[in-house]
């Protein structure tokens, strides 16, 4: 049995059977979701990749070959993790009826994505995952279609650049003399890349994402679509020597961080909604990723891949408690209008959006901030102003988790009766996901390794 | 016959450029459906001529399932029409010339489609940027669906004109690129890729309709 056939069928066979459970008593859909990604999780820990002849890393399908490797086993475990935490947390809130089908086939395009090879194809695969993520995006209930449409356009369009890669690097093997193929390689790869993984100026999709859809389906795309495109990126800088050697390329990466950095820290700081914040705080994490791979190839990259393996964590707790402030609020709103007074009827989910944001932000004590202060050592050791900009940068989001703060505890009227309302799966979930941030904070190296 | 062989390919980039100029000037859900259809079989006549038949009977067949799903969608949602609201979108938005229905910013439309030939035209003939070694037709017709998808895009944020767009953006890179990469994986997963933008743009599409039903 090849590995990564294991990996890419049982999420895509389990979708349908999981669609048929919507209805059951006991949210046995959300019990089967989840059971089959912690189970794919166990897999990716354990399993061993090749072991001949029961196990194979590779499989080919119509003159493709699809193979895993080592380095794919942390992001593996972190994609099922964040994918059963999120899964799980569906049971708190129910979700649209394709939420959780649609994103169990999801995680089988995504495998696929980080296993074909050549790598290049792997940008077809994000892009139906891309399609897909559109029912969860979108899920009946809040029936706003724009994020999801400017993801899938977006999306779309960044599978040209990257598949006309392909042909201009035959064309140059084919007249290696012409340079100006590898140079528009570059270029094209670079285009696609920007746009897949919505670079500025291809970022607004992102706060309208965020802003429009479901936070849970949010935290699924920001948190576990997103992260093996971060190593999709990593894997084309260390493949193509005329791609990561080229210093040109490398400025790029790192100026194009920067702006997504300024631009992300300006526009968060005068949010007075809590998902488009979200959208701008992803909005930062991605410059920085850029900025530090831009700056240093090899233990930028390493770097890059911590900061994305601990950032899942922190976006799903605060889907988890914004999705059940949202249920509270009328229409769905999670202005800081809307969500005025919720503080003390929902202690535990504010306290869960507000650690989960720091922690997506890598705010000290938080399970985000080892990773953080990594990259923010690196980065200083080039440049102490580009760390002292991340820090505003980070700061930005914090001011506006505070002010968010400060409305949710203020009661909307002085006459409002106040009594606590969450469920007590609710206050379990919650206060697990927090203890488990803050302990993942102190003993990093649970996750991280020594 | 030898004359209709020699002629096919012409039309088929004369049919491929009218319809695609179609998508850009009408939001009837109906003619666009119709101008989808008749772009996807003079794409792969013009496909023809560069890649094995086989691949360019899948892009007609692919094509026709797609404009299937989105009738499908478009017979749900009365094609796009509420009880009492006779039009795609917001009234005011739309101006009827017969029984064709028009965005008022028409004459900004067909300065786009302008724009668009005179960049196509640029780009394949005089410029350096045709893809060498496929027909000149197959390079026009690419270049020009996929800049009028994309100036499409630009347009609206209707989800079912917007998916159109993609789609015409798609088969527009399908033409340049299917010649290119003859692995049946990827012909098939571009199969995939207009599914995908197709069942998804249906589904925003009729929660857009439902959106706009309960308003009403």
């Amino acid at each position: 049995m090849p590995a990564p056939l294991v990996f890419i069928i049982i999420p895509l066979l389990a979708a349908p059977m999981v669609y048929g459970l919507y209805r059951a008593r006991g949210w046995l859909d959300v019990w089967a979701a989840g059971g089959v990604t912690i189970l794919l999780a166990v897999f990716a820990r354990f399993m061993p990749f090749a072991a001949e002849p029961f196990i194979q890393d590779t499989f080919a399908f119509w003159g493709r070959a699809f193979v895993l490797e080592a380095i794919d086993r942390e992001t593996l475990v972190n994609l099922f993790v964040t994918a059963t935490l999120i899964f799980l947390a569906a049971g708190l809130n129910r979700q649209g009826r394709f939420f959780l089908p649609a994103g169990l086939a999801v995680l089988s395009f995504l495998v696929a994505a980080l296993s074909v090879r050549p790598f290049l194809f792997a940008a077809i695969f994000f892009q139906i995952a891309a399609a897909l993520s559109v029912f969860m995006l979108a899920d009946g209930r809040l029936v706003t279609t724009r994020g999801a449409l400017r993801y899938l356009s977006f999306a779309t369009l960044g599978v040209p650049f990257i598949l006309f890669t392909g042909w201009l690097l035959d064309s140059y093997a084919a007249q290696p003399e012409e340079p100006r193929w590898l140079a528009q390689a570059a270029l094209t790869l670079l285009i696609g890349l920007f746009i897949l993984l919505g670079v500025a100026p291809f970022h607004s999709w992102l706060p309208v994402v965020a802003e429009n859809s479901p936070p849970l389906a949010t935290a699924f795309v920001l948190g576990v679509a997103r992260a093996p495109l971060v190593l999709f990126l990593v894997r084309l800088l260390n493949t193509y020597d005329w791609l990561g050697m080229n210093m040109g390329v490398s400025t790029l990466l790192a100026a194009a961080g920067v702006m997504m950095i300024i631009i992300g820290g300006v526009f968060a700081v005068s949010q007075r909604n809590l998902s488009r914040c979200i959208g701008y705080a992803a909005l930062i994490n991605l410059g920085l990723i850029l900025l530090v791979v831009g700056l240093e190839r090899e233990i930028g990259a390493q770097a890059a891949l911590a900061d994305v393996m601990m950032r899942g964590l922190g976006i799903w707790l605060w889907a988890a408690g914004l999705d059940t402030l949202r249920r509270a609020t009328s229409g769905g709103e999670v202005t800081f209008a809307a969500l005025a007074g919720l503080g003390w009827r929902y202690p535990f989910a504010v306290a869960a959006l507000a650690i989960g944001v720091l922690s997506f932000i890598g705010a000290p004590l938080m399970a985000g901030f080892p990773a953080r202060w990594n990259i923010l050592q690196l980065l200083a050791a080039h440049n102490p102003w580009l760390a002292v900009l991340v820090v505003a940068a980070m700061l930005s989001v914090g001011v506006v988790v505070m002010r968010g703060l400060a409305s949710m505890t203020t009661p909307a009227s002085p006459d409002e009766v106040i009594a606590p309302q969450e469920s007590r799966w609710n206050i379990v979930a919650l206060s697990a996901g927090m203890l488990l941030i803050v302990a993942l904070g102190a003993f990093p190296q649970i996750v991280l390794g020594a | 016959m030898t004359d209709v062989w020699l002629w096919l390919p012409i039309l088929a980039l004369v049919g491929a450029g009218l319809t695609a100029m179609v998508l850009t000037l009408t939001v009837d859900w109906r003619i666009t459906f119709a101008a989808l259809a008749l772009q996807y079989i003079f794409a792969a006549i013009l496909l023809n001529q560069a890649v094995a038949w086989q691949v360019a009977a899948v892009e007609a067949i692919v094509g026709i399932l797609v404009v299937i799903i989105l009738t499908l969608t478009g017979r749900q949602s009365n094609f796009g029409r509420t009880a009492s609201s006779p039009v795609v979108q917001l009234p005011g938005q739309l101006a009827r010339i017969g029984p064709i229905e028009f965005q008022t910013n028409l004459p900004f439309r067909l300065v786009a489609i302008l724009l668009a030939a005179v960049i196509t035209w640029f780009m394949v003939v005089v410029g350096d940027y045709a893809v060498p070694g496929l027909p000149l037709a197959l390079n026009l017709a690419g270049v020009w669906l996929i800049i009028l998808g994309l100036f499409g895009l630009g347009f609206t944020d209707e989800p079912m004109n917007a998916g159109s767009a993609l789609l015409t953006v798609i088969t527009g890179f399908e033409m340049i690129y299917a010649p290119l990469e003859p692995s049946l994986l990827v012909v098939a997963l571009l199969a995939v890729v207009n599914f995908a933008v197709a069942l998804a743009a249906s589904y925003l599409a009729l929660l857009r309709f439902a959106e706009r039903e309960l308003a009403e």
